[in-house]
């Protein structure tokens, strides 16, 4: 991903935080977005990500992976809120984005793979959600996977084995 | 390498075509297998499916939520500080954990050590209940069931109690006495026994303590109550020169010992208060010298030890007018019982109900249903007083009419022979019975299949609760209570278990066939048995088929002590203003 900065420990502490924020607005973003598949509760939990991390940034370790530090610390936020509501996960579908737009990337078959995903992607259970989008969106590797959800790297992969089975059963027929 | 293998590798990685690709192996395996090629054909379209997700809509940080950022960056970064509770709520917290600490403490104490240990009074009074116990049950084996059920416990208890020597040597003599009696069928052996312990208790020093005093002397009335039942069983007629004499002695002895308490009034005093009746040597203990029981279990024995108050139950709870037991049909009255000796009005309460099967006319049945349908007792005459006082029914013609059973030779007077037993079936319309049954045959209504409960059910007890039949009997409880927790004895059972109450029972009230019993145990739990019988020591009347026991549970001490810390407790935190 081009959001991705260089030096994380330089981000994040370099001037106000806007720059911070600036930088892993749009990833942090993405994920809040596809694992509460609603625009509005994904922006409030991308600003309460970030202002949880400026009040805690005394525990992020310098030159170590800042985005994947916000992206355990929204993911975190999202599970504490689906506990604490239990609100039902919306079925995403494309009626229900007001502004759906596609990566801007791949032929129209390929879009229309990503949209029929997404609505499979709804009847995940939210740690098997969270490791497809960072993975396939996010382009992140297992072990920093691992890290975001709290686990293991196998025990990551075995989500992930978990996800790809049960949306090839739910994608069959339609791609 | 197996499709299993194959399809597990291509699903975890990262890269499924990549990877696929990467590997020799796996590649040569989907190439052979088509399973394994459509999985991956499919996690493939997955995983690139993916990278296509749409983004959704774009949005930017706010300025307004970015100035919110500058303000968060400003701040000084939270550190990790312990919690503390603020210092005005810190100290009054700690004392209220503390002292519910030692609330905890003081109750788990006040239970571990509160246990008085049983004084030794208690497990005499019981081994004096046994011997009694085994003094009324009928036959051998009856006998040997009793004494067998608690034998091994009574010896353990012996052994274990702190008793005096006094005690402890008095408590194997009833061991003794108790095997003798389950194995000796010589009803004036097993009383001279009984004897030797009256004397043994005695000559009991009760140390000044007035407890411990009259609890000697209800053991002694107790064991003097199993005299009189064994001696009852004597006939004095059959008796050798020697035993006669020892059988002479034994009623001695018994006239001189104190009274056994008893639940039911003296009747051998006839209502002018005169004196006992002269075929009861001892009196008011309810056997003669002829074999006036035939089955003595239908004696009722409230068991000595216990303190009778029947004044302490509560006001509240008025004794209701608890139906009595029908007549019995037979009910041979010696020809010689006069009017003021058994007749109407002879008796306290309500004149003895009259036999309905036999009498007749509406004054005996007015307002008796025609059918008993099981929940009306079947008391024709139970207010009216018998004409002629022979409490054979005003409509017999006259005493006697129905003896069919000559009075044993010196009963005299009063006494009368053992009873037979039916059921009133049916009370008739304006009182003339449907089944003129006349049973002449003794049958005992305990053990007899034939025989019907008399007592009519349900019945209710002061308290409030009500005992339809002994059909109510949980069976699962297996302890004799009923379905709402009562304890019922079912007249059918020819002896009961020993009811255990606890140690915070501090009553337990019997109803005996109307008659409301409460025992204080003082808070001792003790196990007590009742052995179901009936004597005609009340006046001819078979009084009890059925009783309730229910034991009156006091909290403990510690229980009270720990409501009422909570309670303060709860009254400071009421009274705490609000901050």
């Amino acid at each position: 991903m081009t959001d991705r900065p260089e030096n994380f420990a330089e981000d994040f502490s370099a001037d106000d935080g806007c720059a911070m924020v600036r930088a892993h607005w749009a990833g942090v973003y993405r994920l809040m977005y596809r694992l509460c598949g609603h625009a509005h509760d994904a922006e409030e939990l991308t600003q309460e990500t970030f202002l949880r991390a400026l009040e805690k940034r005394h525990q992020y370790q310098p030159n170590t992976n800042l985005r994947g530090w916000l992206m355990r610390i929204g993911t975190n936020l999202f599970l504490d809120a689906k506990r604490r509501k239990q609100r039902p996960v919306q079925d995403i579908t494309p009626l229900q984005l007001p502004d759906t737009r596609s990566s801007g990337q791949g032929t129209p078959e390929q879009q229309e793979l990503g949209r029929q995903l997404e609505s499979a992607l709804a009847r995940l259970t939210e740690v098997r959600r969270a490791v497809v989008v960072l993975r396939g969106t996010e382009d992140m590797a297992f072990s920093e996977i691992a890290e975001v959800i709290g686990t293991t790297e196998a025990t990551a992969r075995w989500h992930m084995m978990q996800a790809r089975q049960e949306l090839g059963r739910l994608l069959e027929g339609k791609v | 390498m197996d499709c299993e293998l194959a399809q597990q590798q291509i699903l975890m990685a990262d890269d499924p075509a990549a990877d696929v690709a990467a590997s020799a192996a796996l590649s040569a395996h989907v190439k052979e297998c088509q399973a394994c090629a459509e999985l991956l054909a499919r996690t493939q379209k997955v995983a690139v499916g993916t990278k296509y997700l749409p983004a959704g809509p774009k949005t930017e940080p706010s300025e307004a939520f970015l100035a919110k950022v500058r303000q968060a960056a400003k701040a000084p970064a939270e550190t990790m500080q312990r919690w503390r509770p603020p210092h005005r709520l810190w100290m009054p917290r700690a004392a209220a954990a503390a002292l519910i600490v030692a609330i905890g403490l003081l109750a788990l104490s006040l239970c571990l050590f509160n246990s008085k240990p049983a004084r030794g009074d208690m497990l005499l009074s019981e081994l004096v209940q046994w011997n009694l116990q085994l003094s009324q049950a009928n036959g051998a084996k009856a006998r040997a069931e009793l004494y067998q059920a608690h034998v091994d416990q009574m010896e353990k208890r012996v052994k274990e109690a702190s008793l005096t020597q006094a005690e402890r040597a008095l408590a194997e003599k009833m061991l003794t006495t108790a095997k003798s009696q389950s194995s000796n069928d010589d009803p004036l052996d097993n009383a001279a026994r009984l004897e030797q312990l009256v004397d043994q208790v005695a000559a009991l020093p009760s140390g000044g303590d007035p407890n411990y005093q009259k609890s000697l002397e209800q053991m002694q009335a107790a064991l003097s109550t199993g005299m009189s039942t064994l001696l009852g069983r004597v006939t004095p007629a059959t008796l050798s020169p020697s035993d006669q004499a020892r059988y002479q002695a034994l009623t001695q002895k018994l006239r001189q010992l104190p009274p056994a308490p008893s639940s039911t009034p003296d009747h051998s005093q006839n209502s002018a208060g005169g004196p006992r009746m002269p075929t009861d040597p001892v009196g008011g203990l309810g056997f003669g010298p002829g074999r006036l029981f035939e089955n003595p279990r239908r004696n009722i024995v409230v068991t000595p030890g216990m303190d009778m108050h029947p004044d302490l139950l509560p006001p509240s709870a008025p004794v209701l007018p608890l139906p009595r037991i029908d007549p019995l049909p037979n009910m041979a009255v010696n020809p010689g019982a006069g009017r003021g000796n058994r007749g109407g009005g002879a008796l306290p309460g309500p004149n003895i109900p009259q036999d309905n099967t036999t009498a007749a006319g509406p004054a005996n049945n007015t307002g008796t249903p025609a059918t008993n349908n099981g929940t009306t007792p079947n008391r024709a005459v139970a207010q009216s007083p018998d004409p002629d006082g022979d409490r054979d029914g005003p409509m017999d013609g006259g005493p006697g009419k129905r003896n069919p059973v000559a009075p044993p030779p010196g009963s005299g007077g009063g006494r009368i022979t053992p009873p037979a037993y039916h059921r009133a079936t049916a009370g008739g319309s304006g009182g003339q019975k449907d089944v003129p049954e006349v049973n002449d045959k003794e049958v005992d209504p305990i053990t007899d299949p034939t025989s019907k409960p008399i007592f009519p059910m349900p019945f209710s007890m002061p308290g409030g609760y009500i005992v339809q039949s002994p059909d109510d009997l949980d069976p699962a409880a297996g302890d004799g209570s009923d379905k709402n927790g009562h304890i019922v004895a079912d007249p059918k059972e020819n002896s009961l278990e020993d009811f255990n109450f606890q140690s915070n029972t501090s009553a337990i009230q019997i109803l005996v066939d109307g008659t409301t019993h409460t025992l204080n145990l003082n808070g001792q739990g003790f196990g007590w048995s009742f052995t179901p019988s009936a004597s005609d020591d009340s006046g001819g009347e078979i009084l009890w088929h059925s009783f309730v026991v229910r034991s009156v549970v006091t909290p403990e001490p510690s229980t009270l002590f720990v409501g009422a810390a909570l309670a303060v407790l709860a009254l400071r935190r009421s009274r705490k203003p609000l901050q």
